[in-house]
């Protein structure tokens, strides 16, 4: 208990949506105690109401709950927010329920009463994902934005260069000079940020794969 | 989701407004229902047993006994003492019986020894017959009142185990109710080994945890209280109370089973009602029965409505009525007749214990219970108790 965690994963909010206020205010307790932000909800419809934070997020919810029960909330909820993780509480949890859970991508599914450092444990590694996953969707985000600043030429070219056609082919299919070519490509390779074709090629097909 | 402040969600003013002329059409419908259904009232009988009863037995028994002295011994009014002894069985257990056949032997004798006129051979005669006559009554009616304690005995032990067998049902409900305020204790406990293993030991947080830790075994406790007070079996035991309250302890108790079944609960209890005088525990077990049924008969139409309505209301000025009305399958009308009686059920698996140990409670309080179907369907199960009135407390 008494273990170090990593400075990083101090870092984040964690979100509790309990219906019993008891739970709600030891696991607040529990939380501060290894510095870990925490809100509370006692229902669904309160948290949604609440504006998301900016930062890695981890959620614990309480399987029954009046209202929407925690499972098909998660179904819903993940759909939009995918980055997300879950973690799941309940007081009489049982396989099925637990099955549906993990499927749905919940990180943990922990009956009451747990070992705070499952519990812990497992709101690091949601932790971890949420910032991977953000860091992933801020990594796309840009070289789309990259993408994007290039002109219809520029593309045109960066997309014979990744299928390996040398600048003299490519002058030929295109009618222009050898040397137009070349600067075209230095420029696009300026733009999109990188020196290597290797890497160029490697954002071409990320690109590709997320155009399907 | 505490036992004490679960309550069942308020409807919203708009709901309210909603529902109020609906509401307003089923009152009157059910209070032409009372009319037809209960033309009795149902607090006199109570009183009847307590006050007119020994009253009336110890005006007759005087007046046989003056009649006895001033006729001659040849009028044998002493036999009609058979009447005292069979009244005094009707509010008294064997030990007040025999009390009353040895009083009335007493008063014969001394009636005898007083009369001063008439056939003295006559006069031992008829006095020897109404002493034997008394023996015998006396005899038969200590009979009858053991059967009947007997009986009351076995209905004590029914209504125990269909109250085991809901809370059989009710175990996951339970497991559920303990479970919250155990995690809450272990997450405290954790957060508290923590705050004091800190550098340097942050007191304050550690003294917050253990109120905290207080706090939920406290409540652990209660649950726990909460389904022994259910379970045990006890005789009656009666006590002043407002029936709001024992609406509200089964709301809580039932709140998962709701839960599970997705049937919501709208109440509707007054605020003025009188207090009545019973067995908590019963009366729990009545609007828990009826509740359950409820569960069952909206479980039956999968596509209806899941709201069960319950209210609280005055009764004929001094009487509490409970009505408790679900959208369900309603009434079969040929089984209307025989709703109440024992081991007779149209559910597949039903006992057929239910709601015969419900009439059986509410008439042991000295209350009424029937039920009448709903437009366009569902059920309305209404019971009355008799309220606190001036004079009775």
């Amino acid at each position: 208990m008494s273990r170090v965690q990593p400075s990083h994963d101090s870092e984040g909010t964690v979100v509790v949506v309990d219906d019993d206020p008891s739970v709600r205010k030891a696991l607040t307790n529990l939380f501060s105690s290894v510095g870990l932000t925490a809100h509370t909800f006692a229902s669904t419809r309160e948290f949604l109401a609440w504006p998301l934070p900016d930062a890695p997020l981890c959620m614990v919810l309480d399987v029954r709950m009046p209202g929407k029960n925690g499972l098909d909330f998660q179904q819903e909820f993940s759909r939009s927010h995918e980055e997300i993780p879950v973690v799941f509480i309940t007081a009489h949890g049982d396989i099925p329920m637990s099955v549906r859970a993990m499927k749905a991508g919940a990180i943990e599914f922990l009956t009451k009463p747990f070992k705070d450092q499952d519990l812990l444990d497992a709101i690091y590694t949601g932790l971890t994902k949420s910032r991977t996953r953000r860091e992933e969707t801020a990594a796309i985000a840009d070289l789309c934005a990259r993408y994007d600043s290039l002109s219809a030429r520029e593309r045109e070219v960066m997309d014979m260069v990744v299928k390996g056609q040398l600048s003299k082919q490519i002058a030929a299919k295109l009618r222009l000079s050898e040397i137009t070519v070349k600067v075209c490509r230095s420029q696009l390779m300026r733009k999109m940020h990188t020196t290597s074709l290797l890497e160029l090629g490697r954002m071409a097909e990320k690109l590709e794969r997320l155009r399907n | 989701m505490a036992l004490h402040d679960m309550r069942p969600p308020l409807p919203t003013d708009a709901e309210m407004a909603d529902r109020k002329p609906s509401s307003a059409l089923r009152k009157k419908a059910i209070t032409g229902l009372f009319a037809a259904v209960s033309p009795a009232a149902s607090g006199q009988s109570g009183i009847i047993r307590i006050v007119a009863l020994p009253l009336t037995t110890a005006i007759l028994t005087i007046a046989i006994f003056i009649i006895d002295t001033v006729t001659p011994y040849e009028i044998s009014a002493a036999t009609f003492y058979v009447v005292v002894v069979l009244l005094s069985s009707r509010f008294c257990r064997t030990q007040g019986v025999v009390t009353a056949s040895i009083i009335c032997a007493v008063l014969t004798i001394v009636s005898f020894v007083l009369t001063p006129d008439g056939n003295l051979r006559s006069g031992i005669a008829n006095t020897l017959i109404s002493l034997v006559a008394i023996g015998a009554t006396t005899y038969l009616a200590i009979k009858i009142e053991s059967a009947r304690v007997l009986a009351e005995r076995a209905q004590t032990h029914l209504a125990h185990v269909a109250r085991i067998t809901t809370l059989g049902e009710m175990a996951a409900s339970i497991a559920h109710e303990v479970n919250q305020p155990l995690a809450a204790i272990v997450t405290n406990a954790n957060a508290c080994t923590r705050w004091m293993r800190a550098d340097p030991p942050n007191t304050e947080k550690v003294a917050e945890s253990i109120d905290s830790i207080v706090d939920d075994a406290t409540r652990a406790s209660e649950v726990i209280n909460r389904v022994r007070a259910l379970a045990t079996r006890a005789e009656m035991t009666k006590a002043w109370m407002v029936i709001n309250d024992v609406v509200k302890d089964v709301l809580a108790l039932m709140q998962t089973r709701l839960q599970e079944n997705r049937v919501t609960v709208h109440t509707n209890l007054s605020g003025d009602l009188p207090m009545i005088f019973g067995d908590r525990v019963q009366l729990q077990q009545v609007v828990l029965n009826l509740m359950a049924n409820a569960i069952d008969a909206i479980n039956a139409t999968p596509n209806g409505e899941r709201g069960i309505q319950i209210e609280s209301s005055r009764f004929k000025t001094c009487d509490v009525m409970i009505r408790i009305e679900d959208p369900g399958v309603g009434i079969d009308p040929a089984a209307s007749g025989h709703l109440f009686d024992a081991f007779h059920s149209t559910k597949s698996g039903g006992l057929g214990i239910g709601l015969s140990l419900c009439r059986s409670i509410i008439e042991a309080h000295g209350g009424d219970i029937w039920a009448a179907p709903n437009k366009p369907r569902g059920a309305t199960f209404c019971f009355t108790l008799p309220g606190e009135r001036e004079s009775a407390r």
